[in-house]
């Protein structure tokens, strides 16, 4: 019952961090075990979700920590790839498949740029503290957050930019 | 120019606030079916383990302090037996006079431990012993963190440990 509640959310956040389902399984996995291991206090606990949440982000985060050097080698070097827009023109796609051609380009992006953007608009971190989290100067932070976003920015409907023009 | 970058500043954030609102919008993913019982068979597979084959931080308390309590009695007890043994075979070879390999093997063997009963002795006895216990502690603690922070800043990133 404890695990029906919150699976899919600590799965979303581990999926949304490692862009990789079977490694979000993974660290779900581990994030529930932790979780059982403090169950005596979760049970009785009005924050188990942050918990859970918080666990699930610093696990994702660890298991990224592990391929940082590549990640960061990548970073530097890597051209970045174009986000694959959907068929069909994006207004005639049905609200829950804009919202699946989302997902799946945020899934696409790279990990240098989804890993803070998840972190920022997702986990409501500030810029100073994904930069501590991840051992990046604000400043590559912020171009990649920036990239990120203007890579995401043409899944967004054209009348939600620009004042509806 | 001025006006120009001002644009592009007003656009950034209305992509960052649309953008925000898009993604916040984003339903959960489902989890797989799997999950549950992957954590179910992890579970299952660690409940049958007795509490001795665990790692020594989830032995049962009264455990722990007994298994200190016997190390220590077992020290000063292999201490004492070693400080006896050596009364005994020294008097042993002093009064049958014999020199063969076994005798030679032990007194070897007794030198050390006379040294060392002798110098538990001196130190057990002597005034500095709360000193020394304190500087061992300090020393093991000090070894200790000096090999916790080695770990973490070669293998992990402080931030990013599992924090509840």
């Amino acid at each position: 019952m404890f695990m029906r509640a919150y699976q899919d959310m600590v799965f979303s956040t581990a999926a949304r961090l490692a862009g990789n389902d079977a490694q979000a399984e993974d660290i779900a996995q581990d994030v529930f075990i932790k979780a059982f291991e403090n169950f005596e206090h979760l049970r009785l606990s009005t924050t188990a979700g942050g918990w859970l949440k918080t666990v699930a982000t610093n696990l994702s985060l660890n298991y990224l920590t592990r391929y940082r050097k590549r990640w960061r080698l990548f970073s530097e070097s890597e051209s970045d790839p174009d986000v694959p827009l959907p068929d069909r023109a994006l207004d005639s796609l049905s609200e829950d498949e804009r919202r699946a051609a989302l997902e799946e380009a945020l899934r696409r992006l790279p990990a240098h740029q989804r890993v803070p953007l998840v972190l920022y608009h997702f986990e409501d971190l500030s810029y100073e503290d994904i930069s501590a989290k991840l051992g990046i100067s604000l400043a590559k932070l912020k171009t990649d957050i920036r990239r990120g976003r203007a890579a995401l920015a043409p899944m967004l409907r054209p009348h939600d930019i620009g004042g509806g023009s | 120019m001025s006006s120009e970058s001002d644009r592009d500043e007003i656009l950034d954030r209305e992509i960052e606030a649309r953008l925000g609102q898009a993604l916040r919008a984003l339903p959960e993913r489902h989890a797989p079916a799997t999950l549950e019982s992957r954590v179910l068979d992890t579970l299952a597979r660690r409940a049958p383990l007795p509490w001795w084959r665990r790692g020594f931080g989830e032995w049962p308390a009264a455990a722990r302090v007994a298994f200190g309590v016997t190390s220590a009695a077992l020290v000063v007890f292999t201490v004492l037996a070693a400080a006896a043994a050596n009364a005994d075979l020294g008097s042993l070879g002093a009064s049958h006079a014999i020199s063969t390999p076994v005798l030679h093997d032990a007194s070897v063997f007794l030198v050390i431990t006379r040294t060392l009963s002798v110098s538990l002795a001196s130190v057990l006895s002597s005034s500095w012993v709360l000193g020394y216990l304190i500087a061992g502690a300090v020393l093991y603690a000090a070894l200790f963190g000096l090999a916790i922070a080695g770990y973490r800043t070669l293998y992990l990133s402080p931030d990013l440990e599992v924090r509840p």
